[in-house]
């Protein structure tokens, strides 16, 4: 039982970094149809930045700040420098577009942080919480409440603010979005900056627990990719839920299989599911593009 | 109002139209007739801007539009009602008027969206309804309606009568009559001919990207050759 609770917290805390990696790739993949590969990248970078600015002694809330600024205009610059320029490519140039910025960036990283790994003390305290036997960490109930107030505020910019309005507006029919008059290059640049804002949240949340290094982002990419598709690529819940049910997945495989196998076990799984329902567990039965 | 000259331009390397001409004044509602694949759709795209011109120039109020993105030409004053209505599905009726609005921030929103529920009183029982689970005919008045919330000067629509139960089609195209008396400039695409020329102060006629005929109503409803090529007589 404590076992079971120990495995199921774990996978719930990287699953909230998957589905954090998952909702970034839905803002962008709905306003664009593109699959920005370096999604992950953001969560590096999120982790980098909160390391490298609290080791020159700002405090962590002004690093954390500065982790998301210094993404957003990652982000921003992405959309500039590497995918508007592609024009009216198709979207598989522009996904390949995204891997070469992924590796870019990587490279940079590599360059500014070194090879090794880079973490910061817990945001709380280094002793774990004892709930029914199993020992969690007090990181992981900030990863898991930051999360769900992350993606509670990205649903209500979306729902309830005019330019939230305009990017789903965008995301159901871009002809019509241009119609009323929606810049869709405003639309982009604002997903391309939320998505970076989104990942970086998941990577300084997560840094304490597990880490980062300059390549973190590469498995990231791919675990964030599979939750969105197990979701149903295009649905932010269905992305969350993904997101979580990769983590459980993950966790579990890892507990009581072998954690030589867990990422083996998770892609199988998220396969599996697509097998069955190639729309993804929530996703739309057919996408109305135009 | 609305002045196209020498407009030409298509998909890629296909020329679909070639050296257009096309004028609507002020509450003058003007036809656009002519058969599947003349071109019609790809005029009215080139006008709001979903696609470029390789030719040619487009005025709004004697100024130069053509340069513009698409949604910069909203803000001048243009509306495009597209052909399949285009509303945005999954979002509700009141927020598919509201988008409508997009670029007009001040107050007189709830005012303007009143009014498009005074035009068609379908919609305001339906405004909490997903667009995408609509009739085909309230799409359409959905689509009008958007673009009314631009309050635009120039009302392009791309046969709004497809796909409709012949009674919608009179109620749709009358409310299009009225919002031309009313002050508005309309282009009117239509395949239905006669049903469009009837309301239309002038009309074109255009095959193949070129225009044919360009007249009166009266005497474009007259003409033999018309009669017999897109009347069905
Ligand atoms: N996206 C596209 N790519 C390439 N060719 C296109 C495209 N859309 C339309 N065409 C071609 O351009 C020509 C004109 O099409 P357009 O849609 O403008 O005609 P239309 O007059 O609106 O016809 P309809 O009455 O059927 O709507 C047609 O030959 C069509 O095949
Ligand atoms: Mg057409």
């Amino acid at each position: 039982m404590a076992e079971l609770l120990q495995y199921i917290a774990t996978g719930i805390t990287i699953g909230s970094v998957y589905a954090l990696v998952a909702l970034g790739f839905t803002l962008i993949y709905n306003c664009s149809g593109i699959v920005n590969f370096a999604q992950g990248e953001f969560v590096m970078i999120g982790g980098m930045v909160t390391v490298a600015l609290t080791a020159y002694g700002l405090p962590l809330e002004a690093a954390a700040v500065g982790a998301v600024g210094v993404s957003i205009v990652v982000g921003i610059a992405i959309y500039i420098l590497a995918v508007a320029p592609a024009g009216r490519a198709s979207p598989v140039t522009v996904i390949i577009i995204t891997i070469g910025v992924s590796i870019f960036l990587r490279g940079a990283a590599q360059v500014l942080f070194g090879k090794q790994f880079h973490g910061v003390k817990p945001f709380l305290s280094e002793q774990p919480v004892m709930i029914l036997g199993a020992a969690v960490q007090s990181q992981a109930f900030l990863v898991i409440g930051g999360t769900a107030a992350a993606s509670l505020l990205f649903w209500i910019l979306l729902e309830r603010t005019l330019i939230g309005k305009a990017l789903m507006a965008t995301a159901a029919n871009r002809l019509a979005a241009q119609l009323v008059g929606i810049n869709l290059r405003r639309v982009m640049l604002i997903a391309f900056g939320g998505s970076a804002a989104i990942g970086a949240i998941a990577g300084i949340l997560v840094t304490p627990i597990t880490l980062t290094s300059y390549d973190v982002g590469t498995m990231l990419a791919l675990k964030g990719f599979a939750a969105a598709m197990l979701g149903g690529m295009g649905s932010p819940l269905g992305a969350m839920a993904g997101g979580l049910l990769l983590g459980l997945a993950e966790a579990l495989s890892a507990g009581y299989l072998s954690s030589a196998y867990k990422d083996a076990i998770a892609f199988l799984a998220t396969f599996a599911v697509l097998l069955l329902a190639p729309n993804g567990l929530l996703g739309r039965r057919s996408v109305n593009r135009v | 109002m609305l002045e196209v000259s020498g407009a030409s331009g298509g998909y890629g390397p296909i020329q679909v139209i070639h050296d257009l001409s096309v004028s609507v004044d002020k509450a003058e509602l003007v036809a656009l007739v002519g058969s599947n694949g003349a071109g019609k759709t790809t005029l009215l795209r080139a006008i709001s801007g979903l696609q470029p011109l390789t030719g040619g120039e487009i005025r709004l109020d004697g100024e130069p539009i053509g340069h513009l993105p698409a949604h910069l030409r909203v803000a001048r004053g243009l509306a495009h009602v597209p052909e399949g209505r285009q509303v945005f599905g999954p979002l509700s009726v009141e927020d598919n008027l509201r988008l409508g609005a997009y670029l007009n921030r001040s107050d007189n929103v709830s005012r303007k969206r009143d009014r498009v529920f005074d035009l068609f009183p379908a919609l305001a029982e339906k405004r909490r309804a997903a667009a995408g689970s609509l009739s085909g005919g309230q799409q359409q008045m959905l689509a009008i309606g958007r673009a009314l919330m631009s309050s635009p000067r120039v009302l392009m629509l791309d046969e709004p009568s497809m796909g409709l139960a012949p009674n919608l089609v009179d109620t749709i195209l009358d409310t299009v009559g009225q919002l031309a008396r009313d002050g508005m400039a309309i282009l009117l695409v239509e395949q239905n001919a006669v049903a469009a020329l009837r309301i239309a102060a002038r009309g074109y006629v255009i095959e193949t990207g070129r225009i044919t005929q360009a007249d009166n109503s009266g005497a474009l409803l007259r003409d033999e050759r018309l009669r017999a090529a897109y009347l069905g007589e």
